[in-house]
């Protein structure tokens, strides 16, 4: 009945387009160019663009005026081109006074064209819904009906369809009896509600499928290869002429190719912005960037549309650009008619910077000087200063420790800091990104030793590495391939067990991690063993090389469309708050950059830079774009993502904890304690330059002494017993910090160290507890350097540091042990750890040989040319051990550079109340999300009335409070603002502290009121 | 029929039909406006408690008798002599089982799957209940928090979880030992000040907090600011101070319930849901050094007291046999800090709800993680048993004095028709409420999420 109507319709026409001056229409063009309809069922969809002179495009697909040449070949309705009969002809399309011709050949009209179950009927079913997340495409289907998510899996579908719901689904003898039929038209109940019409071009296909046999297809079916989608890949709709046809094409593995814009789903990433009717007409709405989505199979293709609507009293105002981010970003203000605000003053500024690269406020000192500052470049400066501090090189490190699960839970006995320190040396050398990367992921060793090996010991298993690698290094979430094709990207299962294929060698046991020659990854769904994800990128890797190398040198490679732009989308995010890929790790098609131009310049400049981050930051922060005012205007209030304003942010946990730090003067200045470090380490390094000097009498007293060399030990203290979990773990866990120098009189988990006089050498020391640590301690006291040997038995797992060093480890067994102890001068303090796998549970200790091993004095025997390297190293640490200034002095460095009193700056999450409230993860997940962002009752709880708010105001006041009330308040404004008080609020807070009766509780007071402000809290 | 998933049942043929029949859900009536979960972890013996065994083999028995309730033919074991008066406004469900033993042996994640209804592990991680429940339902009383926990100190209440919810979700923990006369909410009570000097300190802030430019359109600036003022009200409203003033309750009422942690916690629960909070989780357990009748008392020994028994589990005082599996620390679980306490604060709370109407509309549910071995191990304790549990549910519209399922004569295996999960659990708390569960909740990613989707309601409960 439809083909009647056709034949009657051999000119199909519309309604021209609204206001549509034919003069403003330079050139037509019509795609496809020619149209070949080479079956039966095919039909061609046509898209006709205008192009005006000013370059812009216009979809005319609706407004033209189109004849065929030959009415018994073809015909078009409502721009889409169906057979008649096999012949070739030729459309006319009119637009106005142009027309363009379009040479169209029909063929195999006479032949049956059966309907595809893998191609077409799948496609009518995802088209319809009947597959989604939400009804029978969940794990477990609906209603006991179960399809495969978005028809990833043909075989059971096709079972589920015709096998199951007791043959009731389809009905080949009467289709129109097909469960699968009436229930979407909803000719009986159908919870899902009405999924279907009869005029929807899935219908078509379902019912034809039905009344074909419902059958599986032949073996020798062409499979779907690729879809290609036109226009592509952006369009800008300017009001009023806010529509689109699109037009999808499906190409087959047999060369062939048709038609399916009728079938494809088609979905938008924000549909205030632009909609999609299922024929494929995009619609735009209120200004703005959206992706439309269009999904054939598992293919997936992506189209930005840019819709561009007046707005009145709208006037583009230039801003100063500073460099190619402002040009870009400008750029996409002025087309979607945003205005940029004006540049931020001095003291938001340097509040700004400061904040971002390095967690911390400026002190009130820095504050002034920079306003001080009369150099026009002082802002430049002040960037560059700061990338080169220590506080950015620890600030930065964190935000990438976060990602990678570096917390001692995972990685205990030092190794979280292990890695930290390597992360942080990163950044403070500024490293190259793409080295970075490629030595985590090719890193093998003891990773007490190897730090970015550490990487690999963070998760449990293969797909667990797989998800963590493609989060963090390609911002993408392939998670959901794990199970089923990503529901939203081209991820497929095959892709992600590619990738796990990649790590399936990679074996982890303790702190070891190594490569083995052997071991697959199989599909799960069909048992293939995958080809890993990179060996064809790098061929001459043959089968026994690590397979990391080929997917580091597929990641690092120039053409990767993830690596640089993810690194310089994170960048953009911490410095922004909000990435231009927002997710940041959630990159795909159908979350499109809000300015793609901008990520791909930065992209480009990365790579240019040979992947020089510091390059990037640096670029960033120099540009107007960032030094923007938080002030909207009614041309930008409703900007989210483009940059017209600064976004105000909330500090985060760790920024936030040190903020109140300085605002109440309990932390230290960060910047003062590197210049004093740096100052005690030149100090240090020349008392050692002195060394050569004296090398010949130092070595001479040496020898004389160690002829006398004798041992002097302690006794013994003991803490326990501790217990976390089941034997591994409470193993694992440091229930006692491992320090140079052991504290006696402080109190681990609850417990107090025990002195035990009846401890002796050369006996058993038995302890109780399945399950349970017990950690003890003695000094040993050295009368010079030596080496000595203790000889140990015990039971199970044993861990002994020295001065605060991990020197052996032994997990699980019986064990009697010569173990070598280097000791120098003076006291040196032994800290053992033994716990218990079940049965006896003991130790045996003894040191034969009191006087030391020869091994030291042989080395000092040797002539200097005779001794390698580290023997060398060996004797100046003897040599500085031995000079108590020298110990002391970098005892005082050590101090000044251990910054664990700074959230921001330490090596792993603290994760107290306060920090646990504002967000700070735990870094259980490589997902940038585990930083929870947003406000919570709790947050405000912890500011006005937590214990640690409390607890800074009353120690900062109490050294505070000779301060005269106008410094006072001068000092707090400088520090909590970067800017003197204005003078209302001067006045406010005087008369506050004026009119109180006890000046110190009012000094309180104020402090907390400005910590309170939204001022202090947001970073603007 | 009702609409449940037949696959796991093995009815394939009715799976396959069950599309076709057209019937709506059939929902019990949604008759709970809060939920109050009596969480007491550690695995509670079912046979020690609301399942007991007079005919296990003599060696294996548990020295507590059964004893008659007020309702006839429903025997619960004597350390339930005070809450057995009360049988008559509960449902015993003595066939829950845990059909993942993996999941649920694990303390942490046994709690996990109590608080969220699904066993952790599946490709999301899921918010607790409470979570989605404040979510959903919001809150009758916006001076508190609409989910609560008391007091949320112990190791397990960590598996609490908001998953991919906002933050601003997950569950208050009140904190503190509600037995110490000073006892306050952490952060909730002013400390250092007191009101007078709050409200000076408020004013002195809105004069000084002049607000920033373009903090009117930032969404995160504006919510932060409602929730300052909100959490500014509770710190000051008297409203919110009295719910958590156990001082307003007279002493009868403090001492019917017992005046250790346990008791106090529980009365806790009763006031916060009479104070309107949503959803209240008590998960308690007697330190070693605690207090009652406000004064300080040490259990010896003591550390850990929840009711992970492995060892020693009819010890008069505290459990020190050597590689006690979990242990020392536990007390015996007839003694006071165990089900001592216990039988006088569920009575009391039971009792209390009831007398004040508060049964109406409040699904009260007594659970653990799983039960324990009907045989007495070597160190005279009894291990982790996931087969065959006991939970008790009263209020919202479940009948009283029922006894759901049954099992064998050890305790060891479910012998009725009925067996039900944890999964089950949390949809009869969904259903409970009316909240629709064929309506899923949609993940950032986009995903769709259905609540409790492997569980079913407990029809008896209905």
């Amino acid at each position: 009945m439809i083909q009647g109507a056709l034949r009657l319709l051999l000119i199909a026409t519309l309604a021209m387009g609204l206001g549509l001056g034919a003069d403003e229409i330079e050139r037509l063009e019509v795609y496809p160019s020619t149209v070949t309809l080479a079956s039966k069922r095919s039909q061609a969809q046509l898209v006709v663009t205008g192009y005006l002179a000013n370059g812009e495009t216009r979809d005319l697909t609706h407004d033209v005026e189109v004849t065929t040449e030959d009415a018994q070949v073809a015909n078009v309705l409502n721009g889409v081109v169906l057979p008649i009969g096999n012949g070739d002809t030729r459309l006319n399309v009119r637009f106005d006074s142009q027309t363009v011709k379009v040479p169209t050949s029909v063929t195999h009209q006479a032949e049956p064209d059966p309907i595809c179950f893998n191609t077409e009927t799948q496609a009518a079913l995802t088209k319809q819904g009947c597959n989604a997340g939400s009804c029978h495409g969940s794990p477990d289907g609906k209603a006991g009906f179960s399809l495969s998510l978005f028809a990833f899996d043909s075989e059971h579908d096709l079972i589920s369809l015709v096998r199951d719901g007791a043959n009731r689904r389809v009905n080949v003898l009467d289709p129109d009896a097909s469960l699968m039929l009436k229930k979407p038209l909803l000719r009986i109940p159908h919870v899902g509600g009405k999924k279907l019409r009869p005029t929807d071009a899935a219908y078509q296909v379902l019912r034809q499928w039905i009344f074909e046999g419902a059958k599986p297809d032949p073996p020798e079916s062409a499979l779907c290869t690729n879809i290609e989608v036109y226009p592509s890949p952006h369009r800008i709709l300017s009001a009023p002429h806010l529509k689109q046809q699109i037009r999808v094409v499906a190409q087959f593995d047999d060369g062939s190719s048709r038609d399916v814009t009728p079938l494809a789903t088609y979905g938008t990433s924000n549909k205030n912005v632009a909609t999609i009717t299922p024929a494929g007409l995009v619609k735009g709405r209120e200004r703005g960037q959206a992706a439309i989505t269009v999904r054939y199979l598992q293919y997936l293709e992506s189209i930005y549309f840019t819709i561009v609507q007046p707005v009145p009293g709208f006037e583009w105002e230039d801003q100063p650009e500073h460099n190619y981010v402002d040009q870009l970003v400008n750029a996409k203000l002025r087309q979607l008619k945003y205005l940029p605000a004006e540049t931020c003053q001095d003291s938001t500024f340097v509040r700004r910077v400061y904040l971002d690269l390095t967690g911390l406020l400026p002190t009130a000192v820095q504050a002034v000087q920079f306003s001080n500052d009369q150099s026009p470049q002082k802002r430049d400066q002040l960037i560059d200063h700061l990338l080169e501090t220590e506080s950015h090189a620890r600030f930065w490190a964190l935000k990438t420790a976060d990602l990678m699960r570096v917390n001692p839970k995972l990685l205990p006995d030092g190794r979280a800091e292990l890695l930290f320190d390597w992360i942080r040396d990163n950044y403070r050398e500024n490293l190259a990104h793409d080295r970075f990367a490629y030595q985590i992921l090719t890193a093998s060793g003891d990773s007490n030793r190897a730090a970015p090996a550490n990487y690999f010991c963070t998760t449990k298993s293969v797909e667990e590495l797989t998800e963590m690698t493609s989060q963090i290094f390609m911002g993408s979430r392939i998670g959901c391939a794990k199970c089923h094709n990503h529901p939203f990207e081209n991820w497929t299962q095959d892709d992600y067990y590619s990738i796990s294929a990649v790590f399936a060698r990679v074996e982890q046991e303790g702190a070891m991690v190594q490569v083995s020659g052997a071991g697959e990854k199989m599909h799960p769904r069909t048992g293939q063993v995958m080809k890993p994800w990179g060996h064809d990128v790098s061929p001459d890797i043959d089968e026994v090389s690590d397979r990391r190398i080929g997917f580091a040198n597929w990641l690092i490679a120039e053409q990767n469309p993830f690596f640089a732009r993810v690194e310089v989308n994170r960048i953009w995010s911490h410095l922004f708050g909000r990435g231009i890929v927002d997710p940041v790790d959630d990159f795909r098609s159908s979350n499109p950059p809000s300015n793609v131009e901008l990520l791909n310049a930065l992209a480009d400049d990365l790579k240019q830079q040979g992947f020089d981050r510091r390059h990037i930051i640096r670029t960033i922060c120099r540009s107007q774009t960032y030094q923007r005012a938080t002030n909207t205007t009614l041309f930008n209030a409703d900007d989210s993502e483009l940059c017209s304003h600064m976004p105000l942010r909330l500090l985060t946990a760790e920024q936030l904890q040190d903020a109140i730090g300085y605002v109440t003067s309990t932390l230290p200045d960060a910047s003062a304690r590197q210049g004093d470090a740096d100052a005690l380490r030149g100090q240090f390094e020349q008392e050692i330059d002195l060394f050569p000097h004296s090398q010949a009498d130092w070595e001479k007293a040496f020898l004389e002494e160690a002829a006398t060399a004798q041992l002097g030990q302690t006794s013994w203290f003991s803490i326990g017993p501790f217990r976390q979990g089941n034997y591994e773990e409470t193993r694992k866990q440091d229930f006692v910090p491992a320090m140079s120098t052991m504290d006696t009189t402080l109190q681990h988990h609850g417990k107090s160290w025990q002195s035990q006089p009846d401890w002796n050498d050369d006996e058993q020391i038995d302890f109780s507890g399945s399950n349970t640590a017990y950690y003890v301690h003695r000094s040993l006291q050295a009368s010079q350097a030596m080496e000595v040997m203790l000889h140990l038995k015990g039971d199970d797992g044993v861990t002994i540091w020295i001065n605060g060093e991990h020197v052996f480890e032994q997990s699980k067994s019986f064990l009697d042990q010569q173990i070598p102890l280097l000791l120098y001068k003076g006291s040196n303090d032994l800290l053992m750890k033994v716990t218990n796998g079940g049965g006896a549970f003991y130790v045996h200790y003894n040191i034969p040989d009191k006087d030391g091993t020869t091994h030291i004095p042989d080395i000092v025997t040797r002539s200097a040319e005779n001794r390698t390297m580290e023997e060398s190293q060996l004797l100046q640490g003897i040599r500085i051990t031995a000079r108590p200034d020298l110990v002391a002095l970098q005892r005082k460095i050590a101090k000044l550079m251990d910054r664990d009193a700074f959230a921001t700056q330490r090596p792993y999450p603290e994760q107290t109340d306060f920090l646990k409230a504002f967000g700070q993860p735990e870094r259980e997940s490589p997902c940038a999300c585990e930083r929870a962002s947003e406000p919570t009752l709790d947050q405000a709880l912890q500011m006005l009335n937590g214990q640690e708010v409390q607890r800074r105001i009353e120690q900062g006041v109490a050294t505070l409070s000779k301060q005269e009330p106008a410094e006072f308040i001068d000092q707090l404004y400088l520090a909590a603002f970067s800017r003197h008080p204005r003078e209302k609020e001067r006045a406010t807070a005087e008369a506050y502290l004026v009119k109180s009766a006890n000046q110190e509780e009012a000094m309180k007071d104020l402090m907390w009121a400005i910590i309170n402000t939204q001022e202090f809290m947001f970073q603007h | 029929m009702p609409r449940r998933n037949f696959i796991g049942l093995g009815a394939a043929g009715l799976a396959s039909l069950g599309g076709w029949t057209w019937a709506a859900p059939s929902r019990g009536k949604p008759a709970a406006k809060n939920v109050l979960v009596v969480f007491e972890q550690g695995g509670m013996s079912h046979i020690d408690t609301w399942d007991p065994k007079p005919d296990a083999a003599a060696e294996h028995r548990s020295p507590f008798k059964p004893i008659s309730t007020n309702v006839p033919g429903i025997h619960v074991s004597e350390l339930l002599k005070q809450t057995a008066r009360h049988m008559d406004k509960l449902t015993l469900v003595r066939c829950m089982t845990q059909p993942l033993p993996g999941v649920a042996n694990s303390h942490p994640l046994g709690a996990q799957y109590i608080y969220s209804g699904e066993p952790p592990g599946g490709a999301v991680e899921m918010p607790d209940m409470s979570a989605v429940i404040a979510m959903l339902m919001g809150s009758k009383a916006s001076h508190l928090p609409s989910s609560i926990m008391v007091p949320g100190t112990n190791e397990m209440a960590s598996a609490t979880r908001a998953g991919f919810l906002p933050p601003a979700y997950q569950v208050f923990k009140a904190g503190g030992n509600l037995a110490d006369p000073q006892w306050s909410v952490p952060n909730l009570g002013l400390h250092g000040v007191d009101e007078r000097r709050f409200r000076n300190r408020r004013d002195l802030l809105s004069s000084l907090d002049v607000g920033l430019t373009g903090a009117a359109q930032a969404k995160g600036a504006g919510a932060m600011r409602s929730f300052m003022e909100r959490a500014a009200d509770m710190l000051t409203n008297p409203a919110t101070r009295s719910a958590f003033d156990l001082e307003t309750e007279p002493a009868k009422v403090r001492e019917r319930y017992g005046t250790g942690l346990r008791g106090q916690s529980y009365l806790m629960g009763r006031k916060l849901i009479e104070s309107g909070v949503r959803f209240v989780t008590v998960d308690c357990r007697e330190p070693m050094n605690t207090w009652r009748d406000g004064k300080q008392v040490k259990f010896p020994g003591g550390s850990n007291m929840n009711w992970d028994h492995h060892d020693d589990i009819y010890s008069n005082s505290h459990t020190n046999i050597k590689g006690g599996g979990a242990g020392a620390g536990r007390y015996g679980i007839h003694t006071w800090p165990m089900m001592g306490s216990l039988d006088k604060a569920l009575s009391a709370l039971i009792d209390d709800l009831h007398q004040r109407g508060l049964l109406e509309e409040t699904l009260l549910c007594v659970v653990t993680e799983f039960g324990r071995t009907p045989k007495i191990n070597k160190r005279k304790g009894r291990d982790h048993w996931t087969h065959a549990f006991s939970f008790a549910f009263a209020g919202a519209g479940v009948p009283g004095g029922q006894v759901v399922g049954s099992t064998d004569k050890d305790g060891g295996y479910i012998t009725s028709s009925e067996a039900y999960t944890v999964d089950d659990y949390a949809a009869t708390i969904y259903e409970k409420l009316g909240i629709d569960r064929e309506k899923p909740i949609d993940t950032p990613d986009g995903r769709p999420i259905y609540l409790a989707k492997n569980g079913n309601p407990i029809p008896a409960l209905f």
